[in-house]
């Protein structure tokens, strides 16, 4: 996993560049880093698993409420906005529907 | 017409953001503080306020009980020298009793009585820092005044029975002091108004009711012991209260200082995280074209 | 740029931002001639591209009603959404100052701080039950209680001024609303008159100029009409122009602050929830200030009135029995006894420590008047708690409109981009842009759900930085 440095601190810490991290990657839209931060995330998540929680990674995770919430409301904005091109995109393929001389279509990729 | 609207992405924003959070970061560095502003963890803020709530009633209250104890002291010592002195007068009283004595040696015994009752009669005036102890809340008045014109003498208590106490942070009432007419003239135990019988009986001749009032002066003596032991349950009470806030004031203020502490091993971890969205923000917005954004802001 | 077909009228000054849609639009026509374009798309090229006065919207996709509405729906997302970025930075500009006066104390640097003062005044007094007549212990209590009323009144006059300058600045925007409104209109004239039905150059620029500003300034809407014209409204529906006539936004001085009226209504509240600078400035007049202020006054009003009733509740020094003065000047409302908060007794004598009736030695008053620290008396919770509410909710305040505020910028970031990336392509590239998109979302959701377990987990294992 490409945590690099971040290996060598605290699993709170760590957690915490992860969502800032995957907070700028959803604002740039990067699928692939996004996908390569949820298995990070799931690599993380079963190493702490049973792990005694110290006070010191309670409090860090504690400090990363703030960045959790903001990514929580990002992902709401994300959504959003997904409708809004989603919608856009079958207003187009309406359209797309309607021209004379065009022929119907309704599939993509190889025909 | 145009559609154009609201083109204008407002990307100094989170630029500004930015710059915040590592202006933020760098305070806490410089400061050792982890909560500067009451935005940045609202709840830590609203737990900092009751911690140090706590922790200053605890200090305060340790600062209360070093001037209390010596008030306790004072009054335990007191009580102390009068059940020294009133062993004294039973002693005269019992050997006047005996039966042995001539009148000339009970005269002497009944004038020793009477040095034993005014130096009891000096203890119950104690005073501590200008203050008489056994006053009950007068505490600016003689407690007791003699009056040798009758026979036998007569004292009176011009204090009040009032009982003072002082509150631990926990809720403990703990008295503070003892009203002298519980000690020194009370239907119980009638201390200096025994010791002036005596005086009054030996100073005749005879025994008279000196049997009688020997018994009363003896039960007088294990009053003012139980008393006693009143006050020292107040040093104690008072003892482990302070003990209690000052341990309790340790602990909280570790709390507190963890609670809002800077973590500096995290915060420079952050501090590179939140430099590094800051370039990435800058060369985003290089790249969409010199200056034409901030042009629209 | 050689390569561009001229029939596409394309950038103009307007768009000198849109260095992307550029970029987008120029390898979008070099596309345009790939066959393997044609044949799963309409053919573009017997379909004029539209230009929309300096944007070319999707090549071969007709300018009536499809891409109308399309705009709109595009436009009202940006359109909401940068409004309610410069309302959330104006907010977030007035609430960090605000909060600046509850600044959290540290174990070694308590001065100022309302909370210690709280603390100190209720310990003098019970310092002074272990020695009634104590005067080092008696000053002690009035030098803490002007503390106290000195760091509260202060607070809420400097909240005061805080409130009266975000009245200036919300006159201000107003004024330049007002003026531009007034160009507006002007404009709108012009380009009625002179290009009803074509683009007006230079005249539309100045009108877009116009629009852009008045969008940071106040939440707007904007009506296309007949004949080139537009009609724009606030977010809250008042007219503010409708083509060649303009509606000022009067005001009006309420309750000491300046009120907005358009016609004879009176638009405050809904300039203050419609979006722009001012909906933040508002909302941070009207509601944030207020609200804060609103506590301290409840505050001061509950510590001077109790604390004031229990010195006359009992005996002081110089032989008042019940009547021995207050130690606060007495308030006699709520509203405006924070700033009005000042200690009245001078003579240290008249602290009444003891109970009715009883002697200089008694210290029961005391022990009544600092345990009103443990009761509660001010709205249903001891004062310290109450302080301590007050902190964690004006903090909440601070810390969402700085969530919102970021979350709100990083939504217009992504508009723009997947607006540029969408707007110019084929119905392929947008659904497999779309795609991306949407792996993105999910991706993101699955990080996000991951991690707040792992969060729940550790706040169920109880563990708070307690001290083993």
């Amino acid at each position: 996993m490409t945590m690099g440095w971040q290996e060598q601190l605290r699993p709170g810490v760590a957690l915490r560049g992860i969502v800032q991290q995957a907070t700028e990657a959803l604002i740039a839209m990067d699928a692939q880093r996004l996908e390569e931060l949820a298995l990070c995330c799931a690599d993380l998540n079963r190493e702490l698993e049973g792990a005694r929680m110290s006070p010191e990674t309670a409090a860090d995770f504690r400090a990363s409420a703030e960045d959790m919430e903001l990514l929580n409301r990002i992902l709401f904005e994300t959504r959003a906005n997904l409708a809004v091109f989603s919608r856009l995109h079958v207003m187009r393929l309406g359209e797309a529907t309607r021209w004379p001389g065009t022929e119907r279509d309704t599939t993509y990729g190889d025909n | 017409m145009r559609v154009d609207p609201f083109f204008v992405v407002n990307l100094s924003a989170p630029l500004d953001q930015t710059q915040t959070t590592q202006q933020q970061l760098t305070d806490e560095l410089s400061s050792g503080l982890r909560v500067t502003s009451i935005g940045q963890d609202p709840v830590a803020a609203a737990e900092n306020v009751q911690l140090l709530n706590q922790i200053q009633r605890d200090d305060s209250f340790t600062q209360t009980t070093s001037l209390t104890q010596g008030l306790l002291q004072v009054t335990d010592s007191a009580l102390g020298s009068v059940v020294t002195q009133l062993n004294q007068a039973v002693g005269l009283a019992t050997e006047a009793n005996n039966g042995t004595l001539n009148a000339s040696d009970l005269k002497s015994i009944s004038n020793q009585i009477a040095g034993i009752r005014d130096e009891v009669l000096s203890l119950a005036n104690t005073s501590y820092q200008g203050q008489f102890v056994f006053g009950g809340s007068q505490t600016g008045s003689t407690p007791f005044t003699l009056d040798n014109t009758t026979t036998p003498a007569t004292v009176t208590y011009n204090g009040d029975a009032d009982v003072n106490t002082l509150m631990s942070p926990n809720g403990q009432s703990i008295q503070l002091n003892v009203p002298g007419n519980q000690i020194f003239t009370s239907s119980t135990a009638d201390v200096l108004g025994t010791l002036n019988n005596l005086i009054a009986d030996y100073a005749t001749g005879t025994a008279g009711g000196g049997v009688a009032d020997t018994a009363s002066l003896t039960s007088a003596l294990n009053f003012v012991s139980q008393q006693r032991v009143g006050i020292d349950n107040s040093i104690n009470r008072l003892n482990t209260a302070s003990g209690v806030a000052k341990s309790e004031s340790i602990q909280l203020t570790a709390v507190q200082t963890s609670l809002m502490q800077a973590d500096i091993p995290a915060v420079s971890t952050q501090l590179a995280l939140a430099q590094s969205q800051q370039s990435a923000l800058i060369s985003v917005i290089s790249a969409l074209g010199s200056g034409s954004l901030f042009d629209k802001l | 740029m050689g390569t561009i077909n001229s029939a596409l009228s394309l950038i103009t000054g307007a768009l000198d931002a849109d260095q992307n849609a550029l970029n987008v639009v120029s390898n979008n026509v070099a596309n345009a001639s790939n066959t393997a374009y044609t044949r799963e798309v309409p053919n573009w090229t017997e379909n004029q591209p539209i230009s929309i006065n300096g944007m070319a919207y999707g090549t071969g996709v007709t300018v009536t009603g499809g891409v109308s509405q399309r705009d709109r729906v595009l436009e009202q997302r940006l359109q909401q959404q940068t409004q309610a970025s410069a309302s959330s930075t104006a907010l977030l500009t007035a609430l960090t100052t605000l909060q600046s006066s509850f600044t959290p104390a540290s174990g070694t640097s308590t001065s100022g701080d309302i909370g210690t003062d709280i603390t100190n005044f209720f310990n003098s007094h019970t310092q002074l039950e272990s020695d009634p007549t104590s005067n080092p212990l008696r000053q002690q209590i009035l030098s803490s209680a002007n503390t106290l009323a000195g760091d509260i009144s202060s607070r809420a006059a400097s909240l005061a001024a805080q409130q009266s300058s975000l009245d200036q600045s919300a006159n201000t925007v107003i004024a330049q609303v007002n003026a531009i409104s007034a160009s507006l209109a002007q404009v709108n004239v012009a380009i009625q008159s002179q290009s009803p039905n074509q683009d007006a150059g230079p005249l539309e620029d100045q009108r877009q100029a116009d629009l852009t500003q008045l969008a940071q300034l106040i939440g707007v809407n904007q009506i296309a009409t007949e004949q080139n014209g537009l009609s724009v409204t606030t977010t809250g529906g008042q007219l503010l122009v409708s083509e060649g006539q303009l509606f000022q936004i009067t005001t009006g001085a309420v309750n000491g602050v300046t009120h907005f009226f358009v016609g004879g209504t009176d638009v405050t509240s809904a300039l203050a929830s419609g979006g722009g600078q001012i909906g933040g400035l508002l909302t941070a007049r009207d509601q944030s200030i207020p609200a804060t202020l609103a506590s301290l006054d409840q505050l001061a009003y509950g510590i001077a009135t109790q604390v004031n009733t229990v010195n006359n509740a009992g005996t002081d020094l110089v032989g008042d029995n019940g009547n021995a003065g207050n130690i606060f000047n007495a308030p006699t409302q709520v509203a405006g006894s924070a700033q009005s908060m000042q200690v009245v007794l001078t003579d240290p004598n008249k602290i009444a420590a003891a109970g009715l009736g009883l002697g200089a030695g008694d210290g029961g008053n005391a022990v009544s008047a600092a345990s009103l620290a443990a009761q509660a008396v001010i709205n249903g919770q001891t004062p310290s708690n109450f302080y301590s509410n007050l902190v964690s909710t004006l903090g909440a305040t601070v810390s969402e409109t700085t969530i919102q505020g970021t979350a709100l910028s990083a939504s217009l970031s992504q508009l723009q981009s997947q607006r540029d990336s969408l707007s110019a392509v084929s119905l392929n590239e947008e659904a497999a842009s779309l795609q991306e998109f949407q792996r993105s979302y999910q991706a993101a959701s699955q990080v996000f759900t991951i991690l707040n377990s792992v969060y729940a987990s550790a706040l169920n294992l109880g563990v708070e930085t307690a001290v083993a």
